[in-house]
């Protein structure tokens, strides 16, 4: 039985024990939760670009955006069979809300709601993209409205409470002193330390790192795997991605008249478009283009930003981009968000339901300590110490954080090794091999083999730490977990 | 006078009196006096008024600098910031590494020189970028360019708000030694609440303070950021003008000799507001304290003819005068002595303050480490460490700053008191109390140990690694230590064997759980034994340096006023000696001519002092 259908079974044990008390009632809710997508939030520091990056997600203008302070509420995107928006009150009720969807833009009416009484708002939306993942907006951090900063941390799970969330990806201009404070605060009580298996780093508003000059995705792409690297941001993110959000969202609402537009600056003599494209305000007085007119050039300064106009007046210049579909394409490649499609492919998707078991057994525990002496709690604790010590998922994702902690004294490539064997790349024996996805059953099979050995006679060797000694018992059992699925299912080697 | 060919013509003009002055004072054989107008002739020619540039990291502060320098002195990255204060002068081209005294060397010699060293080339780079290219680091480097600003030292420093805030305390201590702040913040977002709390503080550390918003060129909102700022400071009840600039208009502006554009970036207007405001107003303090010591010293050389002049052309009043005299020099004897009622005072002042900013710091330390350990018992130190080390001691110097702060002021005061008591204003004196830069004690105190939360020596090789690989990114390395803290005590937790403390957490009952409940008990401990020794060390360094600083401070007062005291003497003594000399002459031709000779003088002398009232009054 695998670990989500464990979890399944003793949660339905424990509601159907508990039916009729508070703790049933919760213990209800993370069935629900279990069953439901992944739960992943969007956060980081005021201005990150956490909303427009969630749209850019969706491929739609769900979000508000602007250039000031924007989002104050929680907010949460799901699947939904039609459109529709719920507040959920501090109260515990929830109201409908009225919405508008005009010019490709998503718009909701609070109606006489205070914000102050909103505990969350939830919006449905059908689309592929929500299916397996729901997308949770936050207030963002350091913010001159505190109430809302406020909002952000408890939810993240900052008061003492649990997260709602089973991921995050946290966004960040440059690395900055409270991006680690909020990112510890998500980290649950269970890993007594921050663990990066549920957390990426976004690396926000990547072309203004450069300075939108043509070549700062580059440059962003070096600041981010520099960040990636520094042991604070080690030990809370797995990894660290650059993404031009606005860029992403744009090019998946590209419009024809746009194309247009830019095609005809474009067309204009080198010097007069280079020094049209030097400054915002240049832009809204740059003579000699029929048909740009002042609404037009806000529109386009919005919606590309000095960055995405000078790449996409560069690439339809040099013919790169003959038709608003190679723009649209080539916008998207630039704004790096397919980096992080892939991580949430990967990473997260991959890991989704050990991370939402884990998120759940957690829930659990403490719903049991809350329940306090009601008769069935000693068993069901009982029962849920046996899940969690026969959860080697658990433990890996463990062994992972606790390797970023850069915690166990070994060398740097045998400590890369066991990163990998673990999950760390992904969960297909191909990549916990360090493989080829092509390779063959059996040089998979025997190349586990070769690794449960070699990991074996490491923690049996005297010279070994007690420290060592650990990470290689989770890592041998990964290994026999390889063996024992590559046997079982010789034709396809897939997750196990 | 607004523009800076004004500003030297009035300072010609000054220095020239001065010179005169000087002139007179050797012709009257009156050298003691030349030492005074020497001292406000240096600061006339180069006031040397210093502008911080200050805000969060990555606001292109550096870009800033090389704008208003028109050269590319500040290395400017999309990744790497400037991680050691960078001082521009003008003059000629040369770079200096200076090197602060480190706690660890000068153990027992408190009153250590900084260490300076000349750079060269690709050197000066590195230097601004990682201080621990050099041995010892850098913790300033000083540069001087024939592009400098007239009059102003411009002064780049590292940005606030990256991980730890050494950095930011690093530039709290230099604002008090600045007249003048530049705050920059960019046009990508609006005032955040740490932005603002450190406007605040600089607002209340330094006399003037410009805000600045860059990067307006590459984001198209910057008027809605540039007025919901304006609406944050006004909510805050400050009224400043924030002045938009793009450092890439003005450098293609050049490039492409657009004026239009080179207008449009802001930068000629913010160099024209800190000429006007910043440059000038101190200049104008400069000259109108150098046409006082000037006067001063008139005064001064006048007495003894204004004596001989009465003893010559009045015999019936001759005798009262010379007793009127005598009377005068018993009592500028009197200031001499070390029994002067003003000696008197400045002793009893300086104990008063040394026993009260004392208690002031010893009390500050105290509340600390109590507020401290409170918040040490309330958490597992092992988790809140890596977040405690740098708040702790970015509190452990605030207070430290609010102390001198406090010292400074009192200090001025007793100088005021003292200087009443003499009859005399004593200007100088104040004005030199301020060379005290707390940075410099600062440097000198020792890091916060790492709690000792492992006994494993196996973990030192990590610790080791770590500390490479921070090096660059912290400006003192005597009070750094935060990443290094964090590092230390992580990795005790995490090798338990990983299920059984899931299983521990969650559950709550069982052995592994009460064994950690003894391991933060522990690590509490320890914590509060690491609080304790770096409170004690601070207070150790911190109450020496306390000690020299008013020692110098009470020295300071007293050779101002003992010197005055000697020129008073010296003045009293020639008057009675020219008055008694006339007395004695009976020969009214001769008696004629000297007066002749004596109003001539007078009428110089009358000459240079009408000629300070006219430049004082240009002044108002």
């Amino acid at each position: 039985m695998s670990l989500i259908d464990e979890t399944r079974s003793v949660l339905t044990e424990a509601r159907d024990a508990l039916a009729g008390s508070p703790a049933g009632t919760e213990i209800e809710v993370l069935l629900d939760r279990l069953n439901g997508p992944l739960r992943v939030a969007i956060a980081g520091r005021v201005k990150a670009g956490k909303s427009t990056l969630l749209n850019a997600l969706v491929g739609s203008h769900l979000a508000p955006t602007d250039a000031r302070e924007c989002t104050r509420i929680v907010t949460w995107y799901r699947n939904g069979q039609t459109y529709g928006a719920t507040a959920l009150l501090r109260t515990g009720a929830s109201e409908s809300l009225a919405f508008e969807f005009a010019d490709d833009e998503f718009a909701v009416s609070l109606g006489d709601l205070a914000i102050d009484d909103i505990h969350a708002l939830h919006v449905f939306w059908p689309s592929r993209e929500l299916e397996a993942t729901t997308l949770i907006d936050t207030p963002g951090v350091g913010s001159m409205t505190p109430d809302a900063a406020a909002r952000s941390h408890e939810f993240l799970g900052g008061g003492g409470q649990e997260a709602e969330a089973d991921a995050v990806l946290y966004l960040m201009k440059h690395l900055h002193g409270t991006d680690l404070d909020l990112l510890s605060a998500f980290h649950d009580e269970e890993v007594s330390h921050p663990n990066p298996v549920n957390a990426i780093g976004v690396l926000s508003r990547a072309d203004e790192v450069g300075s939108g000059r043509a070549d700062a995705m580059d440059s962003a792409a070096t600041v981010a795997a520099r960040i990636a690297n520094e042991p604070p941001v080690r030990r809370l993110v797995s990894t660290v991605v650059p993404v031009c959000g606005l860029l992403a969202e744009t090019a998946a609402t590209l419009r024809e008249r746009e194309y247009r537009l830019l095609a005809a600056v474009a067309a204009l003599p080198t010097d007069e478009r280079r020094i049209g494209l030097l400054s915002a305000d240049r832009f809204r007085t740059l003579d000699g283009v029929p048909g740009l007119e002042p609404a037009d050039r806000e529109s386009l300064l919005g919606r590309f930003a000095m960055f995405g106009l000078r790449a996409s007046i560069a690439a339809i210049g040099g013919g790169a981009a003959p038709s608003s579909t190679d723009l649209a394409r080539l916008l998207t490649r630039l704004s790096g968000i397919e980096n992080v499609r892939r991580l949430l492919d990967t990473v997260f998707a991959e890991r989704g339901d050990v991370l939402k078991a884990r998120s759940a057994l957690v829930s659990l525990g403490a719903a049991l300590d809350r329940a306090g002496n009601h008769p069935a709690v000693a068993d069901l604790e009982r029962r849920l110490e046996q899940v969690l010590a026969s959860a080697h998922e658990i433990a890996e994702l463990r062994a992972l954080g606790t390797l970023r902690l850069d915690a166990v004294p070994a060398e740097g490539d045998i400590l890369a090794e066991a990163e990998r064997l673990v999950g760390g790349s992904g969960r297909a024996p191909a990549r916990r091999l360090g493989m080829l996805d092509t390779s063959q059953h059996d040089q998979l099979l025997a190349e586990a083999q070769r690794k449960l050995g070699e990991w074996q006679r490491r923690a049996e060797h005297p010279l070994s730490g007690a420290d060592l000694v650990s990470l290689c018992r989770v890592v041998i059992r990964s290994c026999e977990g390889m063996i024992s699925s590559l046997l079982s299912e010789p034709a396809s080697p897939t997750t196990f | 006078m607004t523009d800076q060919a004004a500003v030297d013509a009035f300072r010609e003009r000054v220095v020239s009196l001065l010179d005169t002055g000087r002139a007179a004072c050797r012709g009257y054989d009156r050298e003691d006096l030349i030492a005074g107008l020497d001292d406000v002739n240096t600061s006339v020619l180069d006031p040397a008024t210093r502008v911080v540039i200050c805000g969060e990291f990555k606001k292109a502060k550096s870009s800033l600098v090389n704008s208003l320098l028109k050269t590319e002195i500040c290395p400017v990255d999309d990744d790497i910031a400037t991680a050691v204060p960078t001082s521009v002068a003008r003059g000629e081209t040369r770079f200096e590494a200076v090197s602060l005294p480190s706690g660890a060397a000068s153990e027992g010699a408190a009153g250590d020189e900084p260490m300076r060293r000349e750079l060269q080339g690709p050197h000066v780079r590195s230097a601004i970028l990682d201080p621990f290219s050099l041995d010892p680091p850098a913790d300033l480097i000083e540069a001087t360019l024939p592009s400098g600003l007239p009059d102003l030292v411009l002064i780049d420093t590292p940005g606030t708000g990256g991980l730890g805030s050494v950095q930011a305390k690093a530039t709290l201590a230099t604002l008090p030694t600045a007249q003048s702040a530049v705050f920059v913040s960019d046009a990508s977002q609006e005032y955040t609440e740490a932005e603002l709390s450190f406007l605040q503080r600089c607002i209340e550390l330094c006399p003037q303070v410009i805000c600045v918003m860059t990067k307006i060129d590459l984001h198209p909102h910057w008027r809605t950021i540039l007025q919901a700022n304006t609406e944050h400071l006004a909510s805050l009840g400050i009224e400043l003008a924030i002045m938009p600039v793009s450092s890439l208009l003005f450098g293609e502006g050049h490039r492409h000799k657009l004026s239009s554009m080179i207008e449009e970036s802001g930068i000629p207007a913010l160099l024209t507001r800190l000429g006007r405001e910043v440059a000038a107003v101190e200049a104008r303090r400069v000259f109108r304290e150098a046409l006082e010591e000037l006067h001063r010293v008139l005064q001064l050389l006048r007495a003894p003819f204004d004596a001989e002049r009465t003893a010559l052309t009045d015999p019936t009043d001759r005798d009262r005068a010379l007793a009127e005299l005598e009377a005068a020099q018993e009592h500028a004897a009197s200031l001499r002595s070390a029994t002067a009622r003003w000696q008197v005072m400045l002793n009893d002042g300086v104990s008063d303050l040394m026993s009260d900013v004392d208690h002031d710091f010893r009390n500050r330390m105290r509340d600390i480490g109590a507020e401290a350990n409170a918040v040490i018992d309330e958490g597992a130190p092992l988790e809140i460490w890596s977040e405690f080390a740098p708040w702790f001691e970015q509190r452990v110097a605030d207070e430290i700053l609010l102390n001198f702060e406090l010292l400074s002021q009192r200090a001025e005061a007793l100088n005021a008191e003292v200087g009443a008591l003499f009859a005399d204003e004593g200007g100088t004196v104040t004005a030199e109390l301020g060379v005290f830069d707390p940075t410099l004690a600062m440097a000198r105190v020792s890091d916060l140990d790492n709690p000792e939360f492992s006994t494993s020596s196996r973990f030192s090789n990590t610790i080791a690694g770590l500390r490479g690989g921070h090096s660059g990114m912290f400006m003192f390395q005597t009070i750094s230590g935060l990443a290094l803290g964090a590092a230390a005590i992580t990795p005790v937790g995490a090798p338990i064997a990983a299920v059984t403390a899931v299983v521990a957490l969650i559950s709550g009952r069982s052995a592994v759980k009460q064994g950690a409940e003894r391991e933060v008990a522990q690590h509490r401990t320890a914590a509060k034994a690491a609080i304790r020794s770096y409170t004690d060390e601070v207070t150790f360094r911190m109450g020496k340096e306390l000690q020299a600083t008013m020692r110098a401070a009470q020295r300071m007062i007293r050779d101002h006023y003992t010197v005055r005291a000697e020129e008073l003497h010296t003045t009293g003594a020639r008057a009675i000696e020219a008055a008694t000399a006339a007395a004695r002459s009976a020969d009214p031709a001769a008696n004629a001519a000297r007066v002749a000779d004596i109003d001539a003088e007078l009428g110089r002398i009358g000459a240079a002092e009408v000629a300070i009232a006219t430049l004082d009054e240009e002044l108002r």
